[in-house]
């Protein structure tokens, strides 16, 4: 192992904390277009954006128990992992958002990330990197059933709702 | 707003008032000034539209606005004075017309659809001059005359509502 | 030792290799276009003159003279502008006309209180300060059914139209006024999107445009927090349409106000120019199909009645001076009944045709409904233009004399108020028609055979699946054909 693994560790686990900041002020951003407009998909992207924060601040106590405590982040990650985003460009124009719709958003997020570590595991030879993506993918793993669970519950709620 | 955008602003709502003032008002000075500057002074001027349905010459207006609901009133004859040059500006608002006074052997001078055309005369004698469509325009056709009466010039008494120089008259 | 690479770029749908075969960055190659369209006033400047000019419109409508071809709303709207509109901006231009469009103007002027700055502040989903009600349009008209249905009523009184003076009056002050009291009722532009006639079919046949205005890099709309191109900000209104850049696609709802332009905080939007009717395939509605069915029924319609040789169909559409009332309700019955039902039946007809030959399963025939319904856009553009071909071409020379006449009150501006009517080349007209008609053949086809390639990935499958639907093309250029050259 070499010297510099540990600061290979910290730096991936800062971006990772970093984008579930990131990707919360993205969900907050999102739940505002929504202001007046549909409460009920900016409800659901709201509740998103506190999971992620959530997810940070999870990521931030693992990052301390390891390393101590977490520096000032500034700057965004550059990479656009997990970034939620309405699914086309004229969702509003139709009005067809729903919250399923906003789920599903965040699942694909959350689904992209899961599958972004899974390949980092296999792009690093460090073993102690792999461990890190692999924690890190299983962490997305419970966020992606979670999300999936939700979805599942909204969608047999509008179900029930349209009978 | 910065300085730069307001005064931008105001330049644009600015531009805006002079546009929405400025195309009436140009209209309005053609149609009173411009037009009776162009014939010589003292003249009247009178404007007189051939209406094909019911056969007959307005002096209302047979405009956009005005052509679909307004019935326009039949002018059968019109009083001028002796010696006094008359203009008549005449315009059809459906299908071609065409004048004649035979008295005076004017005509026949074609009305297309659409045009206004100008027709001087100076009645030299008082009496009366028909005036009538020549073109066959409408099963109301035989319908589209009148006659001018020339006064002599001493006794006229002047129609106030064809005195051509007033301001503010008939737009069309 | 450890090795890490560049973490993977989540990717965007890719771009298949026959779109976009050339495509270039209009800002990119002309950054002084871009210069003036970042500049606040860029949209007010080209607005005002068609201001002015829609302005004067009304005036000659109302009080100029009753006769269509002698007044210059009819000449100048319904000869000129239409066929610019149809054959110039629209295919180069995309939306372009919406840019300066002057109808909206009061509207936006009354919602956001500014001709040209934008006001920073909060309304509901934006970051700009907008005045009225700003209530949201109704879930259930947040389509384009007003608007078909609007075209088509509109479509119905055409012969009035396009040839009264005050009807056009009434229409153009109507939707001013509409879009005035829907601007203070209603969030952003909800009149243009959900109203307009024009908007309309420009939505549609946008999708075969020359440029388009799109996000340059996803990715850094992915990662961008502030979204301000749906947002606004102080830079930018809010999109007047509701489009969100960072997922558009097509062209149909993009108004090119270039507010987006302003408001993009990572300078990541760009005008780009790209082939003709090769990108935008996708219809996303049932009522973009019936849009496109009631746009090709309607130049049928309109070349019946406008220019055919059967006055009995113009003398049922001349309801006003003829009074033929069992006419007009024939035509207008038969009108609605093939633009709505017929025309659209026999589409379904040929998909389930194209369904039942290509044995493909796995698709479902609303999918294939809405996929090949692509192939009648060009159709149509191409045939509206092959109608506005014979406008420009006889009917042209009445510009020379209306703009020195404009109200048929005996003024001569500049000298050409009796020019005569003179048909320009109409010994032309029928060639260009059919040039033009084949054309549109040509991209219905090319457009189907790409839907078809992205439903269908099976080359035999797909092949065997654009039999019925070809052959309903080539029914329809055979009527157009039939009736502009007998």
């Amino acid at each position: 192992m070499t010297d510099f693994q540990p600061d290979v560790l910290r730096t991936t686990l800062l971006r990772a904390i970093q984008i579930e900041r990131r990707n919360s002020e993205l969900y907050e951003s999102l739940a505002s277009i929504f202001d007046d407009y549909d409460d009920s998909v900016k409800a659901m992207f709201i509740e998103m954006a506190e999971e992620e924060r959530q997810h940070g601040t999870d990521l931030k106590q693992r990052y301390r128990a390891r390393f101590g405590p977490v520096p000032l982040l500034i700057a965004d990650p550059k990479e656009v992992i997990e970034a939620p985003d309405l699914p086309d460009g004229e969702a509003l124009v139709f009005d067809s958002m729903t919250p399923e719709k906003a789920l599903q958003a965040g699942l694909q997020a959350e689904e992209d990330a899961r599958h972004f570590y899974s390949v980092e595991v296999t792009r690093t030879s460090d073993p102690e990197l792999q461990q890190l993506y692999r924690e890190l993918g299983e962490f997305e793993e419970t966020h992606v059933r979670m999300l999936q669970d939700k979805l599942a519950q909204a969608t047999h709620k509008t179900n029930e709702a349209s009978r | 707003m910065t300085k730069k955008i307001f005064s931008a602003e105001m330049a644009g709502v600015a531009s805006i008032v002079v546009m929405l003032l400025a195309f009436p008002l140009s209209l309005w000075y053609w149609h009173s000034a411009y037009v009776p500057g162009q014939y010589p002074p003292g003249s009247r001027i009178i404007r007189l539209t051939a209406v094909a349905e019911n056969g007959l010459w307005t002096q209302d207006r047979v405009i956009g606005y005005s052509y679909w609901w307004k019935k326009p009133s039949r002018v059968s004859e019109i009083r001028l004075v002796q010696g006094q040059h008359v203009v008549l500006l005449l315009h059809s608002p459906d299908v071609q017309h065409s004048i004649s006074i035979p008295e005076l052997r004017i005509g026949p001078v074609p009305i297309p659809a659409g045009h206004t055309v100008a027709v001087e005369f100076t009645p030299s004698s008082a009496g009366e001059l028909n005036f009538m469509c020549v073109q066959v325009c409408g099963r109301d056709h035989s319908k589209l005359a009148g006659r001018f009466i020339v006064e002599p010039s001493k006794t006229a008494g002047r129609d106030p509502g064809l005195h051509a120089s007033r301001l503010g008259g008939a737009i069309w | 030792m450890a090795t890490v690479q560049e973490p993977l770029a989540r990717t965007t749908q890719p771009e298949t290799e026959e779109e976009n075969s050339w495509r270039f960055d209009v800002f990119g190659r002309w950054p002084l276009l871009k210069r003036l369209v970042r500049m606040r006033s860029f949209q007010f400047a080209l607005i005002l003159p068609n201001l002015a000019l829609f302005y004067f419109f009304l005036i000659t409508g109302l009080f100029g003279t009753p006769v269509g071809n002698r007044n210059m709303i009819i000449v100048f709207v319904w000869i000129l502008w239409w066929v610019v509109l149809i054959a110039g901006l629209m295919p180069l231009g995309s939306r372009v006309w919406c840019t300066m469009c002057p109808l909206p103007f009061a509207g936006d002027w009354l919602q956001r209180r500014a001709v040209i700055g934008v006001r920073s502040g909060k309304s509901p989903g934006t970051e700009n300060r907008f005045f009225g009600l700003q209530k949201r349009w109704p879930k259930k008209l947040s389509n384009i059914w007003l608007q078909n249905f609007g075209f088509l009523f509109l479509a119905t009184f055409s012969a009035l139209l396009v040839t009264r003076p005050i009807v056009s009056v009434a229409l153009f002050a109507a939707m001013i006024i509409i879009a005035a009291g829907m601007a203070l009722v209603f969030r952003l532009r909800t009149f243009c999107n959900y109203v307009c006639p024009i908007s309309g079919f420009l939505s549609l046949y946008a999708m075969t445009s020359t440029l388009e205005l799109r996000s340059s890099d996803k990715n850094e709309c992915l990662k961008c927090k502030t979204k301000s191109c749906i947002r606004g900000s102080d830079k930018g209104w809010a999109c007047p349409w509701n489009v969100y850049m960072g997922k558009l696609d097509r062209n149909n709802y993009c108004g090119l106000c270039f507010e987006c332009v302003k408001s993009c905080p990572n300078d990541n939007i760009s005008l780009y120019a790209r082939p003709f009717a090769t990108s935008d395939y996708m219809i996303k509605g049932f009522d973009e199909v019936w849009k496109a069915s009631i746009m090709l029924v309607l130049a049928f319609s309109y070349s019946v009645v406008l220019l055919s040789p059967w006055g009995v169909f113009k003398d049922w559409a001349n309801i006003s001076e003829k009074h033929l009332w069992s006419g007009f309700g024939a035509y207008a019955a038969g009108q609605m009944l093939l633009a709505l039902i017929v025309f659209p039946g026999l589409y379904y007809l040929a998909i389930r045709l194209a369904k039942w030959y290509s044995s493909a399963n796995a698709v479902s025939v609303r999918e294939m409904f809405l996929a090949y319904s692509y192939m009648l856009v060009p159709m149509g553009l191409l045939a509206w233009i092959a109608f506005s071909i014979p406008l420009i071409m006889v009917n042209g020379s009445y510009i020379i004399s209306v703009v020195s006449d404009p109200l048929g009150w005996g003024m001569n501006l500049f000298g050409t108020a009796d020019f005569p009517w003179t048909p320009f080349k109409p010994d032309w007209v029928p060639a260009l028609q059919v040039g033009v008609l084949l054309v549109g053949l040509y991209y219905s086809l090319r457009g189907l055979y790409r839907v078809a390639s992205k439903v269908l990935p099976d080359p035999a499958q797909r092949n065997r699946s654009l039999v019925p639907p070809a052959a309903l093309l080539l029914g329809i250029t055979l009527v157009f054909l039939k009736l502009f050259i007998g």
